[in-house]
């Protein structure tokens, strides 16, 4: 079979007919995750793979097909985060940001100072280390979350995070700071203070 | 002195690189004095880490298998790229 003669659209090796089976699930989770939301997460995904059949010509075999669906998803993503930005947030989040302000007591002191922490160990530990973890990202007020995913695991730049999210720099450094905190007393709390295991006197 | 809770901020500040020197040496200067601080510092950095170490950003994502888009909303799904596709097709 000829591969580099007919480089018209239809012998690309990506075909859009099989996207929505082979990805969609795993593009509609990645999505519900950093949006959580239903309607929004379908939408993102309805929108990549609108996008991706546009830009189906600039495809190159560089990356995989699900490296770049992934790719363009993110952009949607992104997209949606900037929309939600521009609508006032009336914040059922206070409440679970005022927990994370109780780490320290009216002097400014930690109420339950930082201790050591081991690094997860062995394999079946390990992936129950990372489910506790995502569900601590979980548990964040949704504007930190976006927040501390867009800059620590998407790697995107400080002025792209705070474009899409629609806030200031100094805005963007509060954020930070309060997922770090409240990030911090999730995984304590839910892995380290549960088991003498994981405690450093073993 | 610095609090704690001022110190945990401008940890995390530091982390994005947007401390001046001032501030950075009263944070040093608490840091020498205050081990709870020490290790949430330590606990930042290994934070850090492991939301960098790509394990809850595998392709498939942290959710579970069992979460899938509804079959009303595959079917909206794949007639618009339908649509869209004969469009393209035919102009």
């Amino acid at each position: 079979m000829s591969t580099a003669q007919n480089r018209d659209t239809q012998d690309i090796a990506t075909k859009p007919e099989n996207w929505l089976e082979r990805y969609g699930d795993a593009l509609y989770r990645y999505a519900f995750a950093r949006l959580r939301d239903k309607a929004q997460a379908e939408d993102a995904v309805q929108e990549c793979l609108l996008a991706a059949l546009n830009a189906r010509s600039d495809y190159r075999a560089e990356s995989s097909e699900k490296t770049w669906l992934f790719g363009i998803l993110k952009h949607k993503i992104l997209d949606q985060f900037r929309r939600n930005a521009r609508e006032v947030q009336i914040s059922a989040d206070d409440e679970a940001d005022a927990l994370i302000d109780r780490s320290f007591d009216v002097s400014g002191r930690w109420r339950q100072p930082p201790g050591v922490w081991q690094d997860p160990g062995n394999e079946v530990e390990h992936s129950q280390f990372w489910a506790m973890l995502e569900h601590c990202m979980d548990g964040l007020p949704k504007t930190l979350s976006a927040a501390i995913r867009l800059i620590e695991i998407d790697d995107v730049s400080s002025e792209e995070a705070c474009k899409a999210l629609g806030i200031s720099a100094t805005n963007l450094w509060v954020r930070l700071h309060r997922a770090r905190l409240g990030l911090r007393g999730c995984v304590q709390s839910n892995w380290f203070s549960k088991s003498s295991r994981r405690s450093q006197q073993k | 002195m610095m609090s704690c809770a001022d110190a945990a901020r401008l940890m995390s500040d530091e982390m994005q690189g947007a401390v001046n020197t001032r501030a950075r040496l009263r944070l040093r200067l608490h840091l020498m004095m205050c081990s709870g601080c020490q290790q949430y510092r330590k606990q930042l950095s290994q934070l850090r880490r492991w939301l960098k170490s790509g394990q809850l950003d595998a392709d498939y994502t942290t959710q579970p298998e069992s979460m899938q888009l509804e079959e009303s909303t595959r079917k909206r799904i794949h007639d618009s790229l339908q649509v869209e596709l004969e469009r393209t097709q035919n102009s």
